[in-house]
């Protein structure tokens, strides 16, 4: 009777657990995994593992962090510092990335998965070439001469062009950066990551094609404000349910997702 | 938090009304299956524990186990990751409140990617661990509670600290006279 008891509980609770939205998960809103599968799941953001899991599960395109070494090698890396999530010290833009290639995230128990250049990661992902591709480039150098942008920039066209990545788009805090992007590639997309009224009047002002900006931040006005001047908005920080369902019940056109599993569920319901 | 539950165990241990050092019709099932949260599993894991030497101070078990942390790689091909912690432990303590401690190696196989070979890769680890538990469990209840501290090299390389919470069934009542 008691282990009855218990069982029915359990069951009860595991049910209650699964979250049926009432929101309409539309397909006009695509489905960009956050560094791959999100902070919710445990492959570490911009693991080539969790890269590929969220284009294999069906993603329309991923997020991934860009920072460059000091020997100019483009690198999938979220935070300033390694050693907050690896087993390295120090900077990616203050590294050789020979003496870092053998990193790895040393968050999970047993696990360990490695730090991997953009190179690595569309070198084996050649099949996924037509997804979408939210570069986020993280210039966390102190360095802001025009030729260290040069150099940035020409890595990422290089990668780009290199894989013939067909949806790229360059999100970007610096205006400065934002504008050199778009004065030597006049047609590359190119999102603001600013508070939504600065985004705004730098995107209209300057051409730019869109913002990116925490789901917080935003309501069905402020999407429905950006679409009337032909902006397209992406969200991120979306790392619970109901920051997903806020994210398609607004329409927004790009949701960077840290819950890729249950976004792909309610999709496919 | 962690910093908590270790002084929340060592609160336990050296709590007065529990006193180490007598095992008689308390924890003597010679078998036991354990379902384990937040342990060596990580997540979850299920083991068999055998009572391989009652005693009058102590009572000595082996323990196996098997935890899967997912089942789909990242290719997403069914191509499970498989945790298998094997230990010894003593348990000691009368009435309800005992102290567990254990030492074992855990065995890990999971998929990677390889940059080298650019393709899928599989890993295969040894992690020696030792551990210390505040077990509750009533005299002759099938049910008992645990609070644990591991201390694991993780791969023989890095040494970390675990916190787990397990609650397990205890069947095959055969009491140790």
């Amino acid at each position: 009777m008691r282990i009855f008891l218990i069982l029915s509980v359990t069951i009860a609770s595991l049910l209650s657990g699964c979250h049926r939205s009432d929101v309409f998960y539309s397909d006009d809103t695509k489905v960009i995994g956050h560094g791959g599968m999100g902070i919710t799941h445990d492959f570490p953001l911009n693991t080539f593992e969790a890269i590929a899991f969220a284009l294999h599960k069906g993603t329309d395109g991923v997020e991934i962090d860009v920072q460059m070494t000091e020997d100019s090698v483009l690198i999938a890396y979220h935070h300033k510092m390694l050693e907050e999530t690896m087993d390295e010290d120090g900077a990616i833009h203050n590294q050789i990335w020979k003496k870092i290639r053998n990193a790895e995230y040393s968050e999970l128990l047993y696990s360990e998965y490695g730090l991997v250049s953009l190179d690595d990661i569309f070198r084996n992902l050649v099949e996924f070439k037509d997804k979408r591709y939210f570069f986020d480039l993280k210039m966390f150098s102190p360095d802001t001469s025009d030729l260290y942008y040069a150099k940035f920039t020409r890595q990422v066209f290089q990668i780009i062009d290199g894989y013939g990545l067909e949806h790229v788009t360059l999100e970007v805090k610096n205006l400065r950066l934002a504008k050199y992007i778009q004065e030597i590639r006049p047609n590359q997309s190119i999102f603001i990551y600013q508070d939504f009224d600065t985004a705004l009047d730098l995107c209209i002002e300057n051409d730019f094609q869109g913002i990116t900006i925490d789901i917080d931040q935003i309501s069905l006005a402020h999407v429905e404000l950006a679409h009337v001047n032909g902006i397209k908005v992406a969200c991120i920080n979306t790392h619970s349910k109901d920051r997903n369902d806020m994210a398609f019940k607004i329409g927004v056109d790009y949701n960077q997702t840290d819950m890729v599993n249950y976004v792909m569920r309610q999709k496919r319901r | 938090m962690k910093k908590y539950l270790h002084y929340l165990v060592i609160v336990l241990l050296l709590h007065p009304s529990v006193s180490w050092g007598q095992t008689r019709d308390t924890v003597n099932f010679k078998h036991s299956i354990q379902i384990e949260g937040l342990g060596l599993g990580r997540y979850g894991s299920l083991s068999y524990r055998r009572m391989i030497k009652p005693g009058e101070v102590a009572n000595f078990y082996l323990k196996g186990g098997v935890s899967m942390i997912r089942v789909l790689n990242y290719e997403n091909k069914f191509k499970p990751d498989i945790i298998v912690p094997i230990m010894a432990e003593v348990v000691l303590g009368k009435k309800s409140h005992h102290l567990e401690l254990s030492a074992g190696q855990v065995f890990i196989t999971y998929s990677t990617f390889s940059v080298a070979k650019g393709g899928e890769d599989r890993e295969k680890e040894f992690s020696p661990v030792l551990g210390a538990a505040y077990l509750y469990q009533r005299p002759y209840g099938r049910w008992h509670h645990r609070l644990i501290i591991y201390s694991i090299l993780d791969d023989y390389e890095l040494q970390r600290k675990w916190i787990g919470a397990s609650t397990a069934y205890n069947f095959n009542f055969k009491r140790k006279k």
